[in-house]
C-alpha cells in the first residue's frame, strides 16, 4: 500500500514536471525572433506578404501565443504531438522512429563510461601515487577539458584518413541487409566512434570520482576492520570498499543523464547519427516548433525515467535509504 | 583450559615511524610489553601517546605509507609477527588475534548485513560453509547478549544502537576463539550504563576462554576494575609497567601519579564546583619529541637532567619497571 502511494506520488510530480517543461519551452521558443514562415520564405527565395499571412493563418501562427499554447496542450492531452512542417510526418512517429538510435548511442556511451571509468578509478586507487594513477589523472583532465565536438572531429580525422578502419558517419553502410546479425555488426561498427566521443568526458569524470571515492573509503574504519579480520586484499577492495565507493558514482550518473542527452545532440550532428539529437538540431534550424516541443517532452521523460532508475539502484546499493 | 599461564605475547624494542614533509616522527619508541594467557593487560595514557598504534602494530595494520614499523620484535605464540609473510598474517588476524575498535558507529560496513560481516571471518578462518557460518553467527550474537539474534543477523549496522554495534564488533572479534583479544577503547563512544555492560561481557569472555586480553583505555577507573597488569604509555614509550595493585598503591612515575589523581572521587567531600585535577600542559607532538624525558616539561618534579637525557628503565621490584630519573638507584 505504502509502495503504491509512493509510486502514485512520484507519478503525480513527474506529470507536473512534464507539463511545466512543455509550457516553459513553448513560451521560450516564442521569444526567439522569426517563425517557421520566415524560414520557409528564406528557403524559397522570398515570398509576398499576402502568402506569408495566408500561411500564418493556415498554421494558426497569427493567433495570440497563449491561445496557441492552449490549443497545443489540448491536443497534447489527447496524444497528438502535432505535425512536423519540415519532415511532413506526425511528430510522434518521427520521434519514435529516431528514438532507438539515440537510446542506443546514449546507453552505450553510458555503459562504456561507467564501466571503464570505475575500473580505471579503482586501479588508480590501488596505488594512489603510482605511475598508473598519475597517468589516469592526466588522461582524465584532458578528457574532461576537451569539448565533445572537438574529440569527435579529432576521431573523425584519425579514423577517416590516418587509420581508416572505422566508419565516421551514419548508422549503417549503404549496402543493406545481410540478415540481422550482419546488420547488428554493421551498426555496432558505426557506433564505435560516436559512442566513444560521447563517453570520453564522462569516463574521465567517473574515473576521477571513483579514485577519490575509493581513497576516501579505503581510509575508513570499516575497511580497517575488514583488514583486521584477515580478509584477502581483493575482498577488502571489492566487497568492503567498492560497494561503498560506488554510492556517489550512482548519484552523479543520475544527475548527469540530462547532460548526456545534450551531448548526444552534438555527437549525432558531428557523426551524422540519425537520432533525436540531430533531429533537435535540424528542427531548431527549421523553426519546426512541433518537433522541437515533442523532443523536449521526450527528453524530459527520459531524464525522469533515468532518475527513477537511479533511485532504485541507490536503494538497492545502500540499505540505509530504505529506512527513511 | 588448564588454568596455567604461558607467555602469549612478547613485544620488545618495538618502534614505529611516520614520515611526512621530509620529517620523521617516532610514534613508538622501544616499546616492550608482555602478556600471558589468562591475563588482562591495560595500556593507559592520554590521546596521542601511542596506545592505539601499539595495538595496530601487533596486527601490522599501521597505515603505510606514511607509517612504518622500524624495529623490534612482536613474538606471538612463539612466532615473530614482524617476520611473518602477509599471507601468514592474514591467517593470524581475526583468527588467533581478534581486535575491537574504538568507534562502533563507523567500524562496521554500512552496506553489508551483520550476518554477512560476522560470517566472512568464520568462512575464511574456520572454513565453514555459508549455512554453518550463519548458524554460528547467530550463536555468537546470542553469546554477546544481543536479543532476537535470528532477526538481527539479517539487519544492517544502522538499524542497531551504538552498544549493540559494539557487541557485534566483539562477536566478530571472538568468532574464531582467538588466543589474544585487543580492545582499543571499546567503550569510549558509548553511554556509561552501556560501558559497564560491555566490560562485564569482556570480563566474562576472557574468564571463559582463557585468552589474553589487552585493554586500551585512558580511564584509570577502568584499569582498576578490569586489569591484572598495566603499562602506562607516554610520548610513544612505556614509562611504567607493573601489576595493577602496585600501580594503584605505589605509582612510581609522576605521570602515573597524575593519571590516578585525575580520577574524580565521587565520595570525596569536596565543595561542589571544586576544580577537577588535571595534568598541566599538553602531550608533546610526535613530530617534536624532546631529547630527554618526554614528560619533563609537564612534570612538577623535573630536574635539569630530565630535559637533557632520556631516563633508563629501572626495575623497582619483580614486574615493576619505570623509566624515571627520580627512581634511579631505587632498583631492588
Amino acid at each position: 500500500m505504502a509502495l503504491i502511494l509512493f509510486a502514485a506520488r512520484r507519478l503525480f510530480y513527474a506529470a507536473i514536471l512534464v507539463i511545466g517543461v512543455l509550457v516553459l519551452s513553448f513560451l521560450l521558443i516564442r521569444l526567439a525572433p522569426g517563425d517557421p514562415v520566415d524560414t520557409l520564405a528564406g528557403q524559397m527565395g522570398g515570398m509576398t506578404e499576402e502568402i506569408r499571412a495566408g500561411l500564418r493563418s493556415e498554421y494558426g501562427l497569427d493567433q495570440p501565443t497563449l491561445v496557441q499554447l492552449g490549443i497545443y496542450l489540448e491536443r497534447f492531452a489527447s496524444g497528438n504531438l502535432g505535425y512536423s512542417y519540415f519532415f511532413n510526418l506526425p511528430v510522434l512517429s518521427l520521434i519514435l522512429q529516431r528514438l532507438p538510435a539515440t537510446l542506443l548511442l546514449v546507453l552505450t556511451a553510458l555503459v562504456v563510461a561507467v564501466l571503464s571509468g570505475t575500473t580505471l578509478g579503482v586501479l588508480a586507487s590501488r596505488r594512489p601515487n603510482g605511475l598508473l594513477s598519475q597517468f589516469i589523472t592526466v588522461v582524465s583532465v584532458i578528457g574532461y577539458s576537451a569539448p565533445v565536438f572537438w574529440t569527435g572531429m579529432l576521431l573523425i580525422i584519425l579514423f577517416a584518413s590516418v587509420i581508416p578502419i572505422l566508419p565516421v558517419s551514419g548508422m549503417t553502410a549503404a549496402a543493406v541487409s545481410g540478415g540481422w546479425l550482419l546488420d547488428s555488426v554493421d551498426v555496432a561498427h558505426h557506433l564505435v566512434l560516436p559512442a566513444v566521443s560521447l563517453a570520453v568526458v564522462y569516463l574521465a569524470q567517473y574515473s576521477r570520482l571513483t579514485r577519490a571515492s575509493m581513497l576516501d573509503v579505503l581510509g575508513s574504519d570499516y575497511v580497517r576492520t575488514a583488514r583486521a579480520k584477515g580478509l584477502e586484499e581483493r575482498k577488502v577492495f571489492f566487497k568492503h570498499a567498492f560497494r561503498n565507493a560506488m554510492l556517489p558514482i550512482i548519484t552523479i550518473v543520475g544527475l548527469q543523464f540530462g547532460n548526456l542527452l545534450a551531448g548526444a545532440i552534438v555527437v549525432e550532428t558531428v557523426f551524422n547519427w540519425p537520432g533525436l539529437g540531430r533531429l533537435a538540431f535540424d528542427s531548431v534550424l527549421r523553426r519546426d516548433y512541433p518537433t522541437l516541443l515533442g523532443l523536449l517532452f521526450f527528453s524530459s521523460l527520459l531524464v525522469i525515467v533515468a532518475n527513477q532508475l537511479v533511485d532504485v539502484c541507490y536503494r538497492l546499493a545502500d540499505p540505509r535509504i530504505k529506512a527513511s | 583450559m588448564d588454568g596455567r599461564s604461558t607467555t602469549l605475547l612478547d613485544i620488545s624494542g618495538l618502534s614505529v615511524e611516520f614520515r611526512g614533509g621530509g620529517r620523521t616522527a617516532r610514534v613508538l619508541n622501544d616499546v616492550a610489553i608482555t602478556l600471558t594467557t589468562n591475563e588482562t593487560l591495560g595500556i593507559v595514557g592520554e590521546s596521542g601517546c601511542g596506545k592505539s598504534m601499539t595495538a595496530l602494530a601487533i596486527l601490522r595494520l599501521v597505515p603505510s605509507p606514511p607509517g612504518r614499523i622500524s624495529g623490534g620484535r612482536i613474538v606471538f605464540e612463539g612466532e615473530d609477527l614482524l617476520q611473518a609473510s602477509e599471507q601468514r598474517l592474514r591467517d593470524v588476524r581475526g583468527h588467533r588475534i581478534g581486535m575491537i575498535f574504538q568507534e562502533p558507529m563507523t567500524s562496521l560496513n554500512p552496506v553489508l548485513t551483520i550476518g554477512d560481516q560476522l560470517s566472512e571471518t568464520l568462512v575464511k578462518h574456520l572454513k565453514l560453509d555459508a549455512r554453518a557460518a550463519r548458524a554460528r553467527a547467530i550463536e555468537l550474537l546470542k553469546a554477546v547478549g544481543i536479543p532476537a539474534p535470528e532477526r538481527r543477523v539479517d539487519e544492517y549496522p544502522h538499524q542497531l544502537s551504538g552498544g549493540m554495534r559494539q557487541r557485534v564488533m566483539i562477536a566478530m572479534a571472538i568468532g574464531c576463539e582467538p588466543r589474544l583479544l585487543i580492545a582499543d577503547e571499546p567503550t569510549t563512544a558509548l553511554d556509561v550504563t552501556v560501558q559497564a555492560q560491555i566490560f562485564e561481557l569482556l570480563r566474562e569472555l576472557r574468564a571463559r576462554s582463557g585468552m589474553g586480553l589487552i585493554l586500551i583505555t585512558h580511564d584509570m577507573g577502568v584499569i582498576a576494575e578490569m586489569t591484572d597488569r598495566v603499562a602506562v604509555m607516554y610520548g610513544g614509550r612505556v614509562v611504567e609497567e607493573a601489576s595493577t595493585a602496585d600501580i594503584l598503591s605505589a605509582p612510581a612515575h609522576p605521570y602515573t601519579r597524575g593519571l590516578i589523581a585525575c580520577v574524580p572521587d565521587l565520595d570525596a567531600e569536596e565543595a561542589p564546583g571544586a576544580d577537577l585535577l588535571e595534568i598541566a600542559g599538553m602531550v608533546p607532538s610526535v613530530w617534536d619529541l624532546p631529547k630527554g624525558c618526554p614528560f619533563a616539561d609537564r612534570c612538577a618534579e623535573a630536574m635539569p637532567r630530565c630535559l637533557a637525557e632520556m631516563p633508563p628503565t629501572t626495575v623497582l621490584s619483580a614486574g615493576h619497571r619505570v623509566a624515571c630519573w627520580l627512581q634511579e638507584g631505587a632498583a631492588s
